[in-house]
């Protein structure tokens, strides 16, 4: 059965919990497109601000 | 939060309990991650391609089945081949794969049922092992980007 890679779980917990601050229940609960939207938001946040540093630099 | 988090479904053949009723119409809800991986814990799970590792997962997944009040692994082992199987496509489906393969999906299930009685007699009628990881429908797996994303980044 297809099923999500476990170090990918894991990793993309571990993500938006460095980033967003949740405790582990809130992103274990997250269904999986909703876990990779926000994984996939949360980077293209990241991304913009970096460009913003960079830019001011 | 997704808009559509429970998808009714209907088995090939359906699930038959103790007293003989089948039971046929259910509900599945999407998976979380706690769901796949708690699972790995269980103790009667011996690891990540332990088949009944899926049983578990289906369990949790698979809100109601007909009248019956509660799915358990037990229910699960009992499905016949065909059902079983239909379950983990539905699972990859409406997990991981686009609307358009869910209408795909849907469609195809309904053009058999269109037929009833045609469909032949079970091989077997308990979950055969051999028979979990061949049904995989080989669809993308959207988190790959994500993931990608997330080593991109830590450059």
């Amino acid at each position: 059965m297809l099923r999500y890679p476990v170090e990918a779980l894991w990793q993309e917990i571990a993500y938006l919990a460095y980033h967003l601050h949740w405790p582990l229940p809130d992103l274990l609960d997250l269904e999986h497109m909703d876990r990779v939207r926000m994984v996939r938001a949360v980077s293209a946040m990241n991304a913009r601000a970096w460009e913003a540093v960079r830019d001011s630099a | 939060m997704t808009l559509r988090t429970r998808y009714e479904f209907t088995l090939p053949r359906g699930y038959v309990d103790r007293d003989g009723a089948v039971h046929r119409d259910g509900v599945m809800r999407l998976a979380t991650a706690r769901d796949e991986l708690e699972p790995l814990r269980d103790p009667t799970v011996t690891g990540p391609d332990d088949p009944r590792l899926t049983i578990v997962v289906l369990a949790r997944v698979v809100e109601s089945l007909g009248t019956l009040t509660q799915v358990t692994p037990h229910e699960i082992e009992g499905l016949f081949a065909a059902d079983l199987a239909y379950l983990q496509d539905f699972y990859g489906v409406i997990n991981f794969g686009t609307a358009e393969e869910f209408a795909q999906f849907v469609a195809a299930q309904q053009a058999l049922g269109a037929a009833p009685g045609t469909v032949p007699e079970p091989v077997v009628e308990a979950a055969d092992e051999t028979d979990l990881d061949g049904a995989a429908v080989p669809l993308p797996r959207p988190g790959r980007a994500a993931i990608e994303e997330i080593r991109a980044e830590g450059r």
